[in-house]
């Protein structure tokens, strides 16, 4: 039986604990903007993306950050500039995912016919995450990177904000509004390649959707909410990983999601009760 | 070609699968629920997980679990501008949410990596006579619901205040759709895979809107290229054994996506000819 003191002792807990911190936090900042701007399906589309892009790397023999990195970064800058002249985004952002994701089936079958034998525990690492066992080059990675997104997210905050609020106003005051979008998708494109290291691809929707939501409906200023949706999702992994060190059969990923989708559903359900109780 | 019973049960159940799913998905991109859909395909698969941690059919889960997952998802408040964040929110939580529960029941099952990598993608090649008939009653099913309240609900969709001010029951109407698409998408998956099903539904329709702008006939053009897409996509498959099914399938819509975008913007480049 491990216990919680020789868990916090032991290399690749600590690890996974800085990385999914990092990860979490700039999901719940940049998850908080997407949500605010109702883009959640654009990171929903990228999580696919992620698949093929890393099976495409280690098709050629890249490292999969590589993949990770390239295949999310210039789909979500894609998306956004195919997207701003379509009439209706969702369906163009779809289409395209999902032959993508039909591209990454290929690549699937064609490392499988190659006789690689670890395709299909790759397939299985991108989908799901693989936060307790991180190489030292990917904790680098995710450092570098998670600065990155965070710097950027304290610079661009502000105007991102605003040109998601009002934006007739804020392209009245001379917000350059494309190029902040556009920007925007490159952060929620590194923001998705490093989480997908740690949470997996399939659950990387949940750490952006849940702490933003939970936080969205306990405070009406978005600077506010962003800060909460932080402490929530930081808070989740820490649990989640927690419980994962603890227990052999919960996978960390599903912790974590499970943990950040209850503070979600416990905060909804409480807002309910008190405005049903202020009679709104 | 045709002597081989897989490929007669996979040709019959994709086709019946296309009509469907060309339907429903046209509606669910008029109505702009392509996030929901997914999140409906999605949930399938962690449903087929539990349900063979359980020791139950896989069909079994993804009827429940889409059903389920519509219930909580579909639900749409009455002032809308203000809850569509919410209902984004809710809708990729329900999803997260799912598939961490079929990861933690999948990963208890020995066979991990196999099972989930043909629940993600399907077995459209090992479709049984009784897997037919399922698809084929639930199909006509989804597909005469979705006909007989295609009038309202469109109007649902454009125009939700002239809707509620004609008397109709808006919300009903939506959370009705959403559970239809949730019983087609559990039936689809089931051949398809999840991570396809979405496919079916978003091609067809994103096609179709672009080659035709009046509404009931192209609705009819999705259903045939969702139809054009299955069986050209089934043959590449038959014929080049190295190419997935889902590969064959989205790279025929994809192929006939960007036709139909080039087809789309040619007439306003000669507008714009004549114009000068």
């Amino acid at each position: 039986m491990t216990t919680l003191s020789s868990l916090f002792s032991s290399h690749f807990f600590l690890v996974a604990l800085l990385v999914g911190s990092l990860v979490s936090a700039i999901c719940g900042l940049v998850g908080t903007v997407l949500v605010l701007r109702g883009e959640l399906f654009t990171a929903d589309a990228l999580s696919h993306v992620a698949f093929t892009g890393a099976l495409a790397a280690f098709l050629v023999g890249l490292s999969t950050g590589i993949g990770l990195v390239v295949s999310c970064v210039g789909c979500a800058i894609g998306l956004q500039l195919l997207g701003r002249r379509a009439p209706s985004a969702d369906s163009v952002i779809g289409t395209t995912f999902a032959w993508i994701l039909g591209l990454g089936t290929l690549f699937l079958s064609l490392s499988a016919a190659l006789g690689n034998g670890a395709s299909g525990a790759t397939s299985t690492a991108i989908l799901f995450g693989s936060l307790f066992s991180i190489s030292t080059a990917s904790v680098t990675f995710t450092v570098v990177g998670g600065l990155v997104v965070i710097g950027a997210m304290v610079v661009l905050g502000r105007p991102l904000i605003f040109s998601t609020i009002d934006r007739p106003v804020a392209i009245a005051k001379g917000v350059h509004v494309e190029v902040l979008a556009t920007m925007f998708s490159g952060l929620v494109g590194l923001t998705a390649a490093l989480a997908v290291q740690s949470v997996g691809a399939l659950l990387l929707v949940g750490l952006l959707s849940a702490p933003a939501g939970a936080a969205l409906k306990l405070t009406r200023s978005p600077f506010t909410a962003m800060g909460l949706s932080v402490a929530i999702a930081v808070g989740s992994v820490v649990g989640g990983t927690v419980i994962a060190g603890l227990s052999p059969f919960v996978p960390p990923s599903a912790a974590i999601t499970l943990l950040a989708a209850s503070t979600y559903g416990i905060v909804a359900v409480l807002t309910s009760v008190k405005g049903h109780r202020h009679g709104h | 070609m045709w002597s081989y019973p897989y490929l007669r049960h996979a040709l019959i159940a994709g086709t019946m699968v296309a009509i469907v799913a060309g339907a429903l998905g046209w509606v669910m991109v008029l109505r702009r629920e392509s996030f929901l859909g997914h999140t409906l395909a999605m949930v399938s698969f962690p449903g087929a997980g539990v349900a063979l941690a359980f020791g139950l059919p896989p069909q079994v889960g993804y009827y429940v679990s889409t059903v389920l997952a519509a219930l909580i998802a579909g639900r749409r408040g009455s002032e809308r501008r203000q809850r569509d964040a919410f209902r984004d929110a809710t809708t990729g939580t329900v999803q997260a949410v799912a598939l961490a529960a079929g990861l933690i029941a999948i990963s208890t099952t020995p066979s991990f990596v196999d099972s989930t990598t043909s629940l993600l993608f399907g077995s459209f090649l090992g479709v049984t006579s009784t897997d037919v008939i399922v698809i084929g009653i639930v199909g006509a099913f989804c597909l005469l619901a979705t006909i007989a309240m295609a009038r309202p609900l469109i109007l649902a969709t454009f125009d939700a205040t002239t809707a509620e001010a004609a008397g109709l029951p808006v919300a009903r109407l939506s959370a009705t759709f959403t559970f239809v698409l949730a019983l087609v998408i559990a039936s689809t998956s089931q051949i398809t895979g999840a991570l396809l099903v979405f496919a079916l539904l978003v091609m067809p329709a994103t096609i179709a809107q672009r080659l035709v702008t009046r509404i009931w006939v192209s609705g009819a053009v999705s259903v045939g290229v969702a139809l054009a897409i299955v069986w050209v996509g089934i043959g590449c498959s038959f014929f080049v054994p190295v190419l997935p099914l889902g590969f064959s399938i989205t790279s025929v819509g994809m192929v006939m996506f960007l036709a139909a975008t080039a087809v789309q913007l040619r007439p306003l480049r000669t507008k714009v000819a004549v114009a000068t």
